[in-house]
Order: C-alpha cells, then structure tokens, then sequence
C-alpha cells in the first residue's frame, strides 16, 4: 500500500491546484452525512423497537468521537499525509455503516452504536481535518477560501443524504422506510467508500517550498496582519498557548449558540408560532422546509464567511459573529411575540450561516496564529471543543425549555430565557475573541527543534519554480 | 524560525481543463442534485405553511 504514502501524493511540478478542492468535498460531503442521521431514527424506532431517546445517542457518540479522533490522531494524519489518512477514513466511515447494516439486520442496537457511532466517528475525524489542513498548504494566499471550500462540503452532506436516504428506504423497504434500513445502510456504505475513494486518490500535497505564482511569505497588506505569523508553532506547543485557549471557548461558545437552534429547529418554529389571528400555525411540512433552508444557510455560511475572512481578517470575522449572533439572538422571541415568521427565518438562518462560519473559518485563524507546519494536527485538539457543544448545547436548550414549560410557562414563551441565555454565551466569546493576540515567539519552532518531521518544509529554500 | 519567502513562484500553468471539469462534476453534481431537492422541500415555508400575515 506504498501509493498511499505522503510521498507518492506529493504534486507534481505544474500540478493546478484547483485539481485539489474536489477531492476534499468528496471527502467531506461524505461525512456531512451525518448531520442528516435524524431522517433514520423514526424508521429505526418502527422497524426495532428502539426509543428516540436511544437513537438520538448515535448522533452524539459519532459527534463525540470525531472530536476525540480528530484530537488523537492529529499527529499521526501530519505525519503519513492526506491520501492514507482519507483511505482510512473512507474504510472507517464506510465499514461502519456495513456494521450498522447488520446490526439493524439482528436488531442489535449496540452494532449501530459500534457501527455509525464509533467507526463512523473515527471516519468523521480523519476525515474532516485531513483535507483542511492540506488546502490550507495548496491556498497560503487564500486560507479562508480554502477551508471554507472543504469545510463547505460538511454542511451540504445532509442536503444530499437526507433525501437520498428517504428515497432509499422507500425503495429498498417497498413503501415502507422501516423495512428498508440495512439495504439502504449497505447502499450508503458502498456509495460513500466510492466517493470517498475518489477524494483519496485525487488529492495531492504541494512540494516542500512551494507557493503559487506570485505569492510571498509577506503579510505587510494582509487584514489583520498583525495577528499572521509566518513561523510555526507545533501542536504540544500550541496547546500550551493562551490563545489555543481562547479559541477553544470561541469554537465551543459560537458552536453551543448555533446548536441552540439547530438542534431544535422543527419544534422550535411550531411551538412559537402556534396560530393566532393574525397568522395560521406553521405546520409540519413548513417546519420541515425551515430546517432545509437552515441546513442551505449552513453550507453557504461555510464558504462566504470564511471567504470573507480573507478580507476583513479573522479576529474581525469572529467579532462580527458574535456581535451579530447577540443581536439576533435578542430579536428572535420578538419575532415570535410579533407572530412574524418571516423575520424569525430571517434571523435563524442568519444566525446558523454564522455557525457554520464559524466552523469554516477556525483553522485559517489557527494557521494565521500557529503556522501552517502542524494546523491539521491543532485544529484536530480544537475540535474537541466542537464535541463539548454537542453535548451542552442541546443540553442547555432542551433543559431550560423544558424546566421552562414545568414553571407553567407557554411554550411559545418558553425559548425566551433560553435565547438571553446564548446572548449572554456570545458576549462572552466576543470578550475570548477580543482577547486573542499574536502568539509570543518563545513558542515559535527554532532551527535546531529536534521535533521537526524529516519532511518539513522548514528551511527549504528550493525555489518552486521547477 | 520564519517559513521560506518564496519569491520564485510557479510560472503560469497550462490547465488541464478536461480533467477539472470532471472533477468539480464529481463534487458538485451530488451537491447541487441535494440543494434543489432541500430547496424545493422548503416551498411550503413560503406558500401557504404558515397561513396569512406572516
């Protein structure tokens, strides 16, 4: 398996980086999958018996698991390269929906936990932050383009495997999604290791040294050039930098913030908008449209904010989302008081368009901070703080909405404290964000740092001209 | 210890245009199929879903 090897994918010389963006969205449409795993629970209840509240933990474990594998095996993806890292990832990701397959077969639930919660999060992990971390190389004049390019991709998986699943199910199950689910999960399994496959044995990495035309090390004009480094710092290092820190709580608060809607959007717009006189209730079919609109504002959000951050710099991008998401956060139980749905789709999406942002746009602030040399392995550590969301963000929504509704609160009220609540969690990130500066050089890597990988880039005066 | 100032870059490449179109097919014909099929489920958000004065 010698082709899988960092040095057989190197780029050769003339190789168009543009060859490069498709195989990260393979990769990571792929495992954006799982963002529309809630389609097979209502099946899955029907066809095993098994509770919602057993089947919401699936999500969680693969979401969990991505944060600890992507933090685990940070390292060892900078060391071997992007096309082992995404062939692995693909036999981790795929396998696990053949595991799942077949414990849904058994109507054994702890193989769909083994399946699409542990294999399948390993995959999510490997995957997700191996092509960021290579695009960041192929982009150094456009990191925010570039990861929100990849990064992009992991919001649109739910809009391609929500309804392929459906239909799926429907299909294999003559009707009835239920009896469809282990042919469907089979399906999924071989269709993604095709279309992951693709990504691994496209992608390429640039030669030590190497830059695109025109482009230099310098960040004199650049937005926000006080905060871009051209040294590097390595992952255990960065870890013991304030900043790591501090952009760990703003990942956590800005993605604890989005969860608040995301996870709840269905229920949420009914529940505010109950019917009155002035306006008729919002019925399952419009909820349903809202949360596909919201998965749309998502990805793009992915890709225009981190795009955006190219201009305006990242400390910049972030203060904005979180000024912003404030201010949103604020109006939404106005729009529900006023009965406006109109104006609380607008402020959602807006809100959740920020959130994938946020997402999209971390590691370009990560490589402006810590380097380029070990950014995939210090994005993976950072994601953790994505893992800790999950759990506290729904969390937080459904407990305050619930202990809300005990009080004798409405249920069209009963999101109020809750929103306060994440305007109180934006303000505090906007303090984490404001308080990110340029990393002391003390931590920088020196020419004699013995933790340099053999192959690095450091040094290297070749020019790429060949 | 400062990364290389590139100051030698690439000349200008011939594109392989046959090849990129491929590839961006690849990725964005799954993508946009998945975006007019959530575009088209989110209609009734607009069309009557939630009544008048809204």
């Amino acid at each position: 398996m010698s082709f899988l090897d960092r040095e057989h994918s190197v780029a050769p010389p003339g190789f168009n980086r543009w060859l490069v963006p498709p195989a990260a969205l393979a990769v990571h449409l792929s495992i954006g999958q799982i963002y529309a795993y809630s389609v097979f629970n209502k099946p899955l209840s029907e066809y095993g018996g098994w509770s919602l509240l057993a089947l919401g933990v699936i999500f969680q474990l693969a979401i969990a698991v991505l944060g600890a594998s992507a933090a685990i095996f940070g390292k060892w993806v900078e060391r071997v390269g992007p096309r082992r890292t995404m062939f692995t990832a693909a036999c981790f990701f795929a396998g696990g929906f053949l595991v799942a397959a077949l414990g849904v077969a058994t109507k054994q639930l702890w193989l769909v936990y083994l399946g699409n919660g542990l294999l399948g999060g390993i995959g999510l992990g490997l995957g997700y932050i191996s092509p960021v971390s290579t695009l960041i190389k192929w982009f150094p004049d456009r990191p925010g383009v570039a990861t929100g390019m990849a990064i992009m991709g992991f919001g649109g998986g739910a809009l391609i495997a929500s309804p392929l699943s459906v239909t799926l199910m429907n299909r294999f199950g003559g009707g009835v999604p239920a009896n469809g689910i282990t042919a469907t999960f089979v399906t999924l399994g071989l269709i993604y290791l095709v279309f992951m496959l693709f990504g691994a044995f496209t992608i390429r990495v640039p030669r030590p040294g190497w830059a695109p035309a025109g482009y230099t090390a310098s960040n004199a004009n650049a937005p926000g050039h006080g905060m871009i480094t051209n040294a590097n710092v390595t992952v255990d290092t960065a870890m013991r930098t304030p900043q790591f820190w501090l952009l760990f709580a703003v990942l956590f608060l800005n993605v604890t913030a989005g969860i608040g809607i995301l996870g709840q959007a269905s229920v949420m717009i009914q529940e505010m908008f109950p019917g009155g006189p002035n306006h008729a209730a919002v019925t399952a079919a419009a909820a349903a449209g809202f949360v596909g609109l919201l998965s749309l504002f998502n990805m793009g959000g992915r890709f225009l904010w981190s795009s955006l951050s190219d201009r305006l710099g990242r400390k910049t991008t972030y203060a904005v989302f979180f000024a912003l998401g404030a201010v949103l956060y604020f109006l939404i139980p106005i729009t529900g008081h006023l009965g406006s749905v109109v104006l609380f789709v607008l402020c959602a999406a807006i809100i959740i368009s920020m959130y994938g942002g946020g997402f999209a746009t971390v590691p370009a602030y990560l490589r402006d901070l810590f380097g380029t040399l070990n950014v995939g392995a210090i994005h993976g550590r950072l994601l953790l703080a994505w893992s800790a969301a999950a759990i506290v963000g729904p969390y937080l929504v459904n407990g305050l909405r619930q202990s809300q509704i005990n009080a004798g609160v409405p249920a069209a009220d009963a999101y109020d404290l809750t929103m306060h609540i994440m305007v109180g969690l934006l303000v505090l990130g906007f303090v984490c964000n404001l308080l990110v500066r340029p990393v002391d050089p003390r931590y920088h890597i020196q020419p004699t740092d013995a933790s340099l990988p053999p192959d690095s880039a450091l040094g290297a005066t070749r020019p790429s001209g060949d | 210890m400062t990364q290389p100032r590139v100051t030698d870059a690439e000349p200008p490449q011939e594109v392989p245009v046959a090849r990129l179109v491929l590839f961006w097919l690849i990725a964005g014909v799954p993508l946009a199929w998945g975006v007019v099929q959530t575009v088209l489920k989110a209609l009734p958000l607009f069309t009557g879903g939630a009544g008048p004065g809204h």
